[in-house]
């Protein structure tokens, strides 16, 4: 019986390429996403406990005692002096020494174990060919450098080197003990202080959070959750995880389907020889382990070969990837992980599922499976079909008979057109993604250059523009939640679609989203420990951030704030860092633009992933599907070649029979993208706080018609170059019938 | 009478691995216009093979085949469709497209021949008509043969091949089915038929008995009977 089996399988080369292919490739794209995913989930894991990353860093209010605070809110604190200073032309930002709270990671050399010694961060070092032991010039003094260094609150540094105004070649990190720190000269000395929650519930840390965001006795207070820097890796973390459930979610179903497809033909086609057996005293158990069998020994080794490439070719990927990400280096492992588990359950289950799903045919009579009558009469379904088609041609109703003819083969053909649909819309989509979000920030920067500064100031600078910046909890139809206001001064360059009027504010479209509000909406803002209800007057496209925006006169005229500002300010000149200022950095326009582009390449690496994969799959459930179809219906075929039927017309039947399904599938897909889209856009949000925009783009649509008809029509071409070999074998076939 | 098929040194010979087989050998035929052949010979006796290189489905590997003005054993592809577009066959296992009515599967020849076929006159010339929206699995195995019949009847076809016509069929259907191929060659159709029922000889113009791959007997009958009195074994 085993050899039986095994013939069948090799009858049938196309099906069992087919199938095979496409486990290894299931394997293979599951196996790299959950490598890729989990490997830097775990890097990101180890690196922030090594250097026990911050939950919070805050700078005090005058006045405000800093240990009865942390008592208050059950934290671990530690201060930091920050001296920033240009020496010979390079900005350096000079750091005190961390003993508790975002430790330095020490990528060569030593702890700072000395006066004098420092640390230098890793992208500055590279740059300079600086290593342990050299000695670097300071504002005219000398400092051995002990180490080289990575902080867990610069990550972004180390997730992308040039990204946010970051420039490796005139900006160094350094990292010295607090004397040493504070004494430097011709800098800009201030403090900060980094802080971790004790050992306290999550409920508590989340009262903790809300009330330390509206509190007074902070001037600013910035949250791991919504720190840019450190939730860098995280964003593109997130990203690796929806490729993974992507890929995992689609390929899954399509796996499951071709399996049952192809067990079921296998199985179907041979009935009549199972029946012999069967008949002769072969008990039916046997059938059907014997087919567990021989499908588990084709899968299995696809699946474990497809498994071991994905995770040999993972670190490559990984690689691939540094130019937009210097993620860390990654070895190859096999990830025995939840994804990882699930895959192969996914694949087991499909097997045995696949088999049982046969067991209709093992079931029939001994007789109905020596009769071997594939067609004993018209199912529903068909008469159905046949009285839709009642008053077409002859030529259409035999090409709905030869596609009806398999329901199985229907669905597989619907599938894999709206698989292939689907997959294009995405992969457009999200390949679009950088660029969209880059056109939606530019058009609201009208700015050459956004300068931040630490302390409330009064304006100084006439034609500038002035904001304030501040945390406030914002309550609209969801929970509270975290959100950013920009007291913004009236006439700024900031376009943010008009200026809101006394009493309303203008939401970008994240805050929006998270708050579920909408224009004419009211929605509640506590900031410090005031509260206010605003009304939304519009929502802008801006894209950074949970962000809201107020009238600075009237938030100081509600006593909200200061008649100062704090934050940044923009300008329509270029400007450049200068420490006798009171700035701590500058984003020029076109830093913050490459900046969002660049951080999203990754994106663009899946999209591509999903595009290969909307080709090959298609490619290969429609080749199969045909191949099936053609030996379903190859008596038939017989009969219009012995009659003399043209090559042409055999082929327009044969070939164009699914053609109807091919538009259903594409209608079907389109708006199935759009939710799937949709989807992916808000778990973005939340992963990243940037709004993707998911808009029903209809170059997007015509995109994955065109790729789809291109996909279907070209595999149909490749199969019909090969149709006279093919046919002339179908009647060999029929003939040793 | 004119002739209409000639066969001149056919052989045939296949090959299954390292084995030759040489199926039919040194073949010399001719067949009249309008004559009832009927080929017998026992099982494996290359009756069928014969049959399938005259219908122009099989290839010969060598000699010279002609039928209907068409030379065979030189014709591309495209001559052969063009030939098997003028004759018709009928298979022993009927082969009807088992998700059309019985009338579809008529008219799927007009798709075939490219010209409009009367689906109803060719069921009324086997007493089908009423029958014409069943699905074939609705019919009696009799019932079957004669809508393979109408099928290749729509085509008005120069000459009918059928391959076991009766085969499968009981005495009563198999008779019936004979009729109408006499009736058909009556009108002046040419019908050759490959069969095992030694009956048929004696309703048949022409006998050809082929026995391993050799023609053995190749004879004409001066006096045929009614289908209806052919002894049925």
């Amino acid at each position: 019986m085993n050899k039986m089996i095994s013939r069948s399988f090799s009858k049938k080369k196309i099906q069992t390429a087919g199938i095979v292919l496409l486990t290894f490739l299931w394997m293979f794209v599951a196996s790299m996403s959950v490598n890729l995913y989990s490997a830097n989930n775990k890097f990101q894991d180890d690196y922030f406990s090594e250097t026990n990353a911050e939950d919070l860093e805050f700078v005090p209010a005058e006045g405000t005692d800093v240990e009865a605070l942390a008592a208050k809110y059950d934290l671990d604190y530690e201060e930091r002096y920050i001296n920033e200073l240009v020496s010979d032309g390079v900005s350096y930002r000079v750091i005190s020494s961390a003993e508790k709270i975002d430790k330095p990671h020490i990528t060569d050399g030593n702890s700072l174990s000395a006066a004098g010694e420092i640390l230098v961060n890793k992208e500055y070092a590279d740059k300079h060919d600086i290593s342990a032991a050299d000695t670097v010039t300071i504002s005219g003094k000398s400092y051995k450098v002990a180490g080289i260094m990575t902080l867990p609150d610069y990550i972004r540094m180390h997730v992308r080197n040039d990204s946010l105004s970051y420039d490796p070649e005139n900006e160094a990190l350094i990292m010295a003990s607090a004397e040493d720190t504070a004494a430097i000269e011709g800098g800009k000395l201030s403090v900060v202080y980094k802080a971790k929650f004790k050992d306290i519930s999550d409920e508590k840390i989340s009262d903790h959070t809300s009330e330390l965001v509206r509190s007074r006795e902070l001037a600013s207070v910035t949250f791991r959750a919504d720190n840019s820097n450190i939730n860098a890796l995280g964003g593109k973390i997130s990203i690796y995880f929806m490729l993974t459930v992507i890929s995992l979610c689609i390929m899954s179903v399509m796996i499951a389907v071709m399996l049952i497809m192809f067990i079921y033909i296998l199985i179907g086609e041979n009935k009549k020889n199972v029946g012999v057996l069967v008949a002769n005293g072969l008990p039916r158990r046997k059938v059907f382990f014997g087919y567990l069998k021989a499908v588990a020994g084709l899968m299995l080794p696809a699946a474990v070969a497809g498994y071991i490439t994905g995770s040999l070719f993972a670190p490559v990927f990984n690689r691939l990837l540094e130019t937009d990400l210097s993620l860390p280096e990654m070895k190859f492992s096999f990830e025995p992980l939840f994804f990882g588990v699930f895959m192969w359950i996914v694949l087991f289950v499909g097997i045995i599922a696949a088999v049982f799903g046969t067991r209709s045919i093992l079931k029939l009579s001994v007789v109905d499976m020596l009769r071997d009558t594939k067609v004993t009469g018209i199912s529903r379904f068909e008469r159905f079909v046949k009285k839709l088609t009642k008053k077409s041609s002859i030529e259409k109703k035999i090409k709905t008979s030869f596609a009806i003819r398999s329901k199985l083969l229907l669905v597989l053909v619907l599938f894999s057109v709206f698989a292939a649909g689907v997959e294009f819309f995405l992969s457009y989509s999200i390949y679009r993604f950088p660029k969209n979000i880059c056109d939606a920030q530019e058009e609201s920067m009208d700015f050459e250059s956004q300068v931040y500064f630490r302390q409330p100031a009064e304006k100084s600078t006439e034609g500038d523009q002035y904001f304030y910046e501040l945390k406030a909890m914002g309550k609209g139809k969801k929970d509270d939640v975290i959100v950013t206001v920009t007291a913004l001064e009236d006439g700024a360059l900031l376009d943010i679609g008009g200026h809101p009027s006394a009493g309303e504010a203008i939401l970008n479209k994240t805050s929006a989203d998270v708050l579920k509000a909408k224009k004419g909406d009211n929605i509640k803002l506590e900031i410090y420990d005031k509260e206010i209800e605003v009304k939304v007057a519009g929502i802008s496209d801006r894209v950074a951030g949970k962000e809201i925006f107020i009238d600075h006169a009237w938030l100081a005229g509600e006593n909200v704030i200061e008649n100062k500002y704090n934050g940044m300010f923009t300008s329509d000149a270029s400007i450049t860092v200068d420490s006798s200022e009171n700035y701590s950095s500058v984003l020029t326009k076109s830093s913050i633009l490459e900046s969002y582009e660049s951080s999203q390449q990754v994106m663009k690496y899946g999209s591509i992933i999903l595009g290969v994969l909307g080709i090959l799959i298609p490619v290969i459930l429609i080749a199969v599907t045909v191949s099936v179809l053609i030996s379903q219906n190859k008596k038939e075929i017989y009969v219009f070649k012995a009659n003399g039927i043209k090559n042409k017309i055999m082929n327009r039947m044969v070939y164009g029979s699914y053609n109807g399904f091919l538009l259903l599938g594409i209608i079907i897909s389109i708006p199935y993208s759009f939710f799937i889209l949709n989807l992916i856009c808000s778990i973005a949000v939340k992963a990243s706080g940037v709004r993707y925009p998911s808009d029903l783009d209809a170059v997007g649509i015509g995109f994955a018609v065109l790729m789809t008809f291109i996909v279907y029509f070209g595999t149909m071409l490749v199969l019909r170059l090969k149709h006279n070999g093919n046919m002339e074998k179908i009647l060999n076939d029929f003939r040793e019938l | 009478m004119k002739k209409i098929c000639s066969v001149s040194k056919l052989n045939k010979t296949v090959k299954t691995g390292e084995v030759s087989q040489q199926l039919l050998k040194n073949i010399d035929l001719k067949i009249e216009d309008g004559e009832f052949v009927v080929i017998v010979g026992p099982s494996g006796a290359g009756k069928s093979t014969l049959l399938n290189i005259l219908g122009g489905l099989d290839s010969s590997t060598s000699g010279d085949v002609e039928s209907a003005g068409f030379k065979l054993s030189k014709s591309r592809e495209k001559a052969l469709n063009d030939y098997r577009r003028k004759i018709g066959f009928v298979f022993q296992d009927y082969s009807l497209i088992e998700n059309l009515t019985v009338k579809e599967n008529i008219e799927v020849m007009s798709v075939v021949t490219k010209k409009k076929c009367d689906a109803d006159k060719a069921l009324s010339l086997v007493g089908m008509e009423k029958q014409g929206d069943k699905f074939p699995g609705q019919l009696s195995g009799g019932e079957k043969q004669r809508v393979a019949i109408a099928r290749a009847l729509a085509k008005e076809p120069a000459i009918l091949f059928c391959d076991e016509p009766t085969g499968a069929l009981d005495e009563k259907n198999g008779k019936n089915v004979l009729r109408i191929l006499q009736d058909l060659n009556r009108r002046g159709t040419t019908v050759i038929v490959v069969t095992h029922l030694l009956g048929m000889q004696k309703m048949a113009d022409h006998v050809i008995r082929v026995i391993d791959g050799e023609i053995k007997e190749d004879i004409r009958n001066t006096k045929t009977i009614e289908a209806e009195d052919v002894l049925w074994n």
